[in-house]
């Protein structure tokens, strides 16, 4: 059974929550997520193919957790 | 905040300008890594130093010779952790920008709603599929020559997988089906493309021969700190937007 009564007792005055509205990306928006999937790369999954021989220190720093992260590894 | 230049044409004053959304997701993906990274350093350093120590006595008996070691393991832990928070802080701000993206489009009755959709979507397509794929493995596991080709693959089964997620919302939203029958065709076409992800890509070309109890030990601990990083991101993201921006005209009554 439906009891409406609960749902009215029980709704927080506070809950009325704000409308999502539509908002336009602006293109710094996207460029920051194409910098941020690119410090992601650098950081978690570089394994030498785009750094060479850089890519050997920050590889080894971050060895912990580019493995807890997934990535493939040596 | 001032008039924001950058507001949509639709509405003047929307709900949340994009520096709030952005400040929202940095700000959750920094507690969410540094959360991570704290069930990485309980559950996860058992495992990692237990691969470790077999990686060392494999190479001992097959070359002889100790390789040297770039950083201590104190340095590679401490390493692992600011990983983990440098990874947060990006995947929050990617977060950030696609939850304004799509947020507004979802069925969702609160922004705190449509932040736990994005994050059970984004950790279903980021972390769940590709791992079915490809599973993360321990530092004793991986050979170095296959690591490029490796690379490339788990890029792949990531790619494809997002690309999967968003075409199959697309459809959800543009199918004119039952209420039923939408449910089912969205399901159904998830499930056929993720079945060709899988059986296109190859298998990981590299044999697991550790012991399966240490790999599985440390592939449960990988999921779980992924797991804890996408929760705690996308519950905080959502709460620090409860409040609408000042200006926008709505509030929450108290």
């Amino acid at each position: 059974m439906c009891d409406t009564a609960f749902m009215e007792t029980h709704a927080l005055p506070a809950t009325a929550a704000p409308a999502f509205d539509k908002i336009d990306i602006p293109v710094w928006a996207w460029a920051l997520v194409a910098l941020a999937a690119a410090v992601s790369y650098f950081v978690m999954l570089e394994n030498g193919a785009v750094l060479s021989t850089a890519a050997g220190t920050l590889h080894e720093f971050f060895h912990d957790g580019r493995h807890f992260v997934g990535v493939p590894c040596h | 905040m001032a008039a924001t230049s950058w507001a949509s044409p639709a509405t003047e004053h929307p709900t949340y300008c994009m520096k709030r959304l952005l400040a929202a997701g940095v700000l959750a993906g920094l507690v969410a890594g540094a959360a991570a990274a704290l069930f990485a350093a309980t559950a996860g350093r058992g495992p990692i130093r237990d691969a470790i120590a077999l990686e060392d006595s494999i190479s001992h008996a097959t070359s002889g010779a100790h390789h040297e070691d770039l950083f201590s393991r104190s340095t590679q832990e401490i390493g692992g952790a600011v990983g983990l928070i440098v990874f947060g802080l990006a995947l929050g701000v990617i977060f950030a920008v696609v939850l304004g993206a799509v947020g507004p489009r979802m069925a969702a009755s609160t922004p705190l709603a449509a932040s736990m959709r994005l994050g059970c979507t984004g950790f279903m397509a980021v972390v769940v599929v590709p791992f079915l794929k490809y599973p993360a493995n321990p530092p004793a596991v991986g050979d170095p020559d296959t690591v490029n080709e490796r690379t490339m693959l788990y890029f792949a089964v990531l790619a494809l997988s997002i690309l999967l997620a968003w075409a199959v919302w697309r459809f959800h939203r543009a199918a004119r089906l039952g209420p039923i029958a939408q449910v089912w065709a969205t399901a159904g076409l998830y499930s056929a493309g993720l079945a060709v992800i899988f059986l296109a890509l190859p298998a990981s070309p590299d044999a697991v021969d550790a012991p399966a109890d240490l790999v599985w030990r440390f592939r449960l601990a990988s999921l779980g700190a992924l797991a804890v990083l996408w929760a705690v991101m996308a519950l905080l993201a959502g709460t620090l937007l409860w409040r609408p921006s000042p200006e926008s005209g709505q509030r929450p009554s108290e």
